[in-house]
């Protein structure tokens, strides 16, 4: 076999996006026991495999796009099936598939519609991986919308109490954001003489300001939903507050890395002239999600809805990284994204765990937690203190890269005086 | 320099201030720690930079000494009064710890004499530094210092006698209960004016019942020991080697240290700075007239702090209460370390707490009101819309012939304003 040229982005997004869900229907089994070793196999299977390619095909020094694979798909539209990692996509594909299959692990409890779930939780698998590594606009755009379905799945099935206004106020929240994906990506590939979706030919495109500046407010709200960005948060204190410890996993851990993402790759790659004007605009929105968000937080009462908001405020940091206008910024932003992703996913499994067993997530109806369950309050006090950004913690150094990155001269003038 | 000088002289005022009514142990150390550390930053501010880091270095030795030995008073305690910091630390329970606790009592004698700047202690030379520089700048400033000297000589003989002269009170279950009631008290203050701490009640009673006893067996005062379950026994004890071994380890340069700074020899100055460096503002030869005034003054003023102990807390010839209820605005102030606990609680602790309550307020009203609101908005525009499209064709059609109208009669009034309009207006008037 050729490893060099064999498609390995492809497999792992086909593997867990079309040939195993598929299957689970055909696996016959009564109580779900079958179905989670198949997907945890599946899922692992799966992460191995981007292990092994990045391990192997994927070069450190090259700041280029790498892995390419592109096939043609509608060639009257010029639309392509391409699928590449860069250094922007290449920690958060190996981040999705790291807690995704650790979301399987987590969801061993689950025994109501195993096969639905899984099914979906593997669809999901792949959405996300194909966010991250596709190189074409439309598909994006599709892979989008793919991750979607299973969460407002995931969230109206298996929730808490108000699930279904959670998810609800989820889809319309994010597929209202999505109008604006498709919109800006119409308006992109039919601008000028050639049609083109993808990626890297976008960015040679010259789009004048007042196109880019409305293509990045329309492509802002997007990404916005997702992050979020204050005042678009609200889906995301109820969808966390009631979906399951995996989703929940899955949500904080990469569902809000997406929209950092896409801002990086399409608002500053694609739109550079626009966001030198919207910068400013970034750094105020990040500046008021930390702390207002953290506030918010701050006299929640529930464990869970605590969690979220401080993710809110977590995110504060990746806008204010991308508005640095510096190198040391913008990977700042991005560890910021990985390292949330790691400790978010880890303080809501570990909520999860503690609500299975006290059946509460008000504060004050807990207490005295640590002395019956030592490991997991020591596992917490580590994950609070890596949030918390505690020196040695990546937390620390994200956020240090963050302002390091804000406060450079040169960024500073470009931002203040543009 | 100005402002350093006298924030550094206003900390170790207050900080004396505080510690002279502290009953906790560990309180009246921390409190007095505050208040040299403000003799290190008056240093600074006067520019004496070598007094103060030489201050540090000899009160990091005498206040380690101190407090390694209030753990080890403390440790002693728990064995009379169980595990209860509210009781172990407290200063009105302990009382001729000497006779039990030697090495502690004496290395704790050591290092009360030399935070109290008596020679050759090793605060002396320091605190005498500091004092000498601050008052070659500012008279005032040495005047704030001076007079904390002798505060500090006063309360650190307090805690000495209370601590470890006098009769031993440990088992006095009275002062044990009063020190209850008052903790709690503080702590349903704490909780909220008007809460009524249920352990509070429990205690009253509880109170009661340990005074009847204390009458039923006031003849044997044996018996005392056997009062609550957790007590040991009635008599605190020496703690073991692991624990006096630093103490005496500490006292001998609590004893010395100061001897590498004296005025005569400074070799701690010349250590400091580099050798090429002139070094100013000390001189090269000692003025024995500035040293014997600075320095016997300082030592008077400590002696007559000592003397006030002696009086007020060995041979009990001035009653303390009776000050204190004299000055009660002043001796409430000191107790309750100048309201600044409350203060911070008022302003940062509960401010904070509703700044954020009123931000959550905001998002879920204001914010999250919004998004409902739009989902309402879009649900009751669609209850309304569904009634127009009823299926009934007459329906349809009145509509459109309604519209046909309408559009009759506005290019009526419009015709010949346009092209546009009057070419508008012919064709209709043609069906």
């Amino acid at each position: 076999m050729d490893t060099a040229n064999f498609p390995w982005l492809t497999t792992s997004i086909l593997i867990s996006d079309c040939c195993c869900p598929y299957l689970i229907p055909f696996i016959p089994d009564k109580d779900g026991k079958t179905v989670r070793w198949y997907s945890l196999v599946v899922g692992l299977i799966d992460f191995c495999i981007l292990v092994y390619a990045f391990y192997t095909q994927y070069d450190f020094s090259n700041p280029d796009l790498q892995l390419v694979e592109s096939y043609s798909w509608v060639s009257s539209l010029d639309l392509r099936w391409s699928v590449g990692a860069d250094g922007l996509s290449m920690p958060l594909i190996l981040l999705t598939g790291f807690i995704s299959t650790l979301a399987i692990l987590a969801s061993w409890p689950v025994t109501f519609k195993p096969k639905l779930f899984y099914f979906l939780m593997l669809a999901m698998y792949g959405g996300q991986i194909g966010v991250f590594a596709v190189q074409d606009m439309l598909l994006f755009f599709l892979m989008w919308e793919l991750e979607l379905i299973p969460v407002y799945l995931l969230l109206s099935i298996w929730g808490g109490k108000k699930r279904l206004y959670a998810a609800t106020k989820f889809i319309l929240y994010t597929a209202g954001g999505s109008l604006f994906i498709l919109v800006g990506a119409l308006a992109m590939a039919f601008y000028g003489d050639t049609v083109t979706f993808d990626m890297r030919s976008l960015m040679q495109k010259d789009f004048p300001l007042n196109f880019q500046l409305l293509v990045y407010g329309g492509f802002l709200i997007a990404y916005g939903v997702k992050l979020p960005i204050i005042p678009l948060h609200t889906w995301l204190p109820d969808a966390h507050g009631e979906a399951t410890a995996p989703v929940h996993m899955l949500l904080a851990g990469i569902l809000l890395k997406m929209g950092g993402y896409a801002l990086i790759r399409m608002n500053i790659e694609m739109l550079p002239q626009a966001h030198v004007y919207f910068a400013p605009i970034l750094i105020i929105l990040g500046i008021v999600n930390i702390i207002y968000a953290a506030l918010t937080s701050f006299a929640q009462r529930s464990l869970k809805r605590k969690i979220a908001y401080s993710s809110i405020s977590h995110m504060g940091f990746v806008l204010i990284g991308m508005a640095s206008f510096t190198d040391l910024g913008l990977s700042g932003a991005m560890l910021q994204m990985v390292s949330h992703g790691l400790i978010g996913a880890s303080l809501f499994f570990l909520v999860g765990a503690t609500y299975d067993r006290t059946h509460t997530l008000i504060l004050d109806e807990m207490g005295g937690v640590g002395k019956k369950m030592p490991k997991i309050f020591a596992m917490f006090t580590t994950c609070s203190m890596a949030s918390l950004a505690l020196p040695g913690m990546s937390g620390f150094v994200a956020e240090l890269m963050v302002f390091v990155g804000f406060f450079d001269q040169r960024g500073l003038r470009l931002t203040l005086l543009r | 320099m100005n402002t350093i000088a006298w924030t550094g002289a206003f900390t170790a005022f207050l900080g004396a201030s505080i510690a002279i009514t502290q009953n906790d142990i560990k309180k009246g150390l921390a409190y007095s720690t505050m208040s040299q550390l403000g003799y290190m930053v008056m240093a600074m501010g006067a520019g004496a930079y070598g007094a103060g880091l030489f201050h540090l270095m000899t009160h990091a030795y005498f206040k380690a000494m101190l407090f390694l030995g209030s753990g080890s008073v403390i440790h002693g305690m728990e064995a009379v009064v169980g595990h209860d910091p509210v009781l172990a630390q407290d200063m009105r329970l302990m009382g001729g710890l000497r006779k039990y606790m030697p090495i502690t009592a004496i290395t704790f004698l050591i290092g009360t004499l030399a935070i109290s700047g008596i020679p050759p202690f090793a605060g002396f030379w320091s605190k005498d530094e500091i004092l000498g520089s601050t008052f070659a700048v500012n008279p005032g400033l040495w005047l704030v210092g001076y007079l904390t000297a002798g505060i500090t000589a006063f309360y650190m003989f307090r805690m000495y006698f209370s601590t470890f002269e006098g009769p031993f009170r440990g088992n006095d279950a009275g002062i044990q209960k009063q020190l209850k009631v008052e903790h709690f008290q503080r702590l349903g203050m704490s909780i909220g004016p008007g809460a009524m701490n249920p352990q509070e009640l429990t205690l009253d009673a509880g109170h009661g019942e340990a005074q009847g006893e204390d009458h039923a067996d006031h003849g044997d005062h044996g018996g005392h020991g056997e009062h609550g379950a957790h007590h040991h026994s009635s008599e605190p004890h020496e703690s073991p080697l692991t624990m006096t071994l630093p103490l005496m380890a500490l006292a001998i340069p609590s004893i010395l240290i100061g001897l590498v700074g004296t005025p005569f020899a400074n070799y701690f100055e010349a250590f400091i700075h580099p050798a090429s460096e002139v070094i100013e503002g000390v001189p090269s030869e000692v003025d024995w007239t500035e040293f014997l005034t600075m320095g016997g003054s300082s030592v008077g003023i400590g002696l007559i702090g000592i003397s006030l102990a002696v009086l007020m807390y060995l041979q009990r010839k001035i009653d303390p209460g009776a000050i204190a209820k004299t000055i009660q605005p002043l001796y409430q102030l000191s107790l309750n370390k100048w309201y600044i606990d409350d203060i911070y609680n008022v302003v940062f602790v509960q401010g904070s707490r509703r700044l954020a309550r009123q931000v959550l307020e905001v998002d879920v009203r204001l914010v999250d009101g919004v998004v409902n609101l739009t989902g309402f908005v879009t649900l009751i525009t669609g209850e309304t819309l569904k009634y127009l499209e009823s299926g009934r064709v007459q329906f349809y059609a009145l509509i459109v012939f309604g519209a046909v109208l309408g559009l009759v009669l506005v290019s009526g009034i419009t015709d010949g304003v346009g092209e546009w309009g009057m070419g508008l207006g012919w064709g209709v008037n043609n069906i």
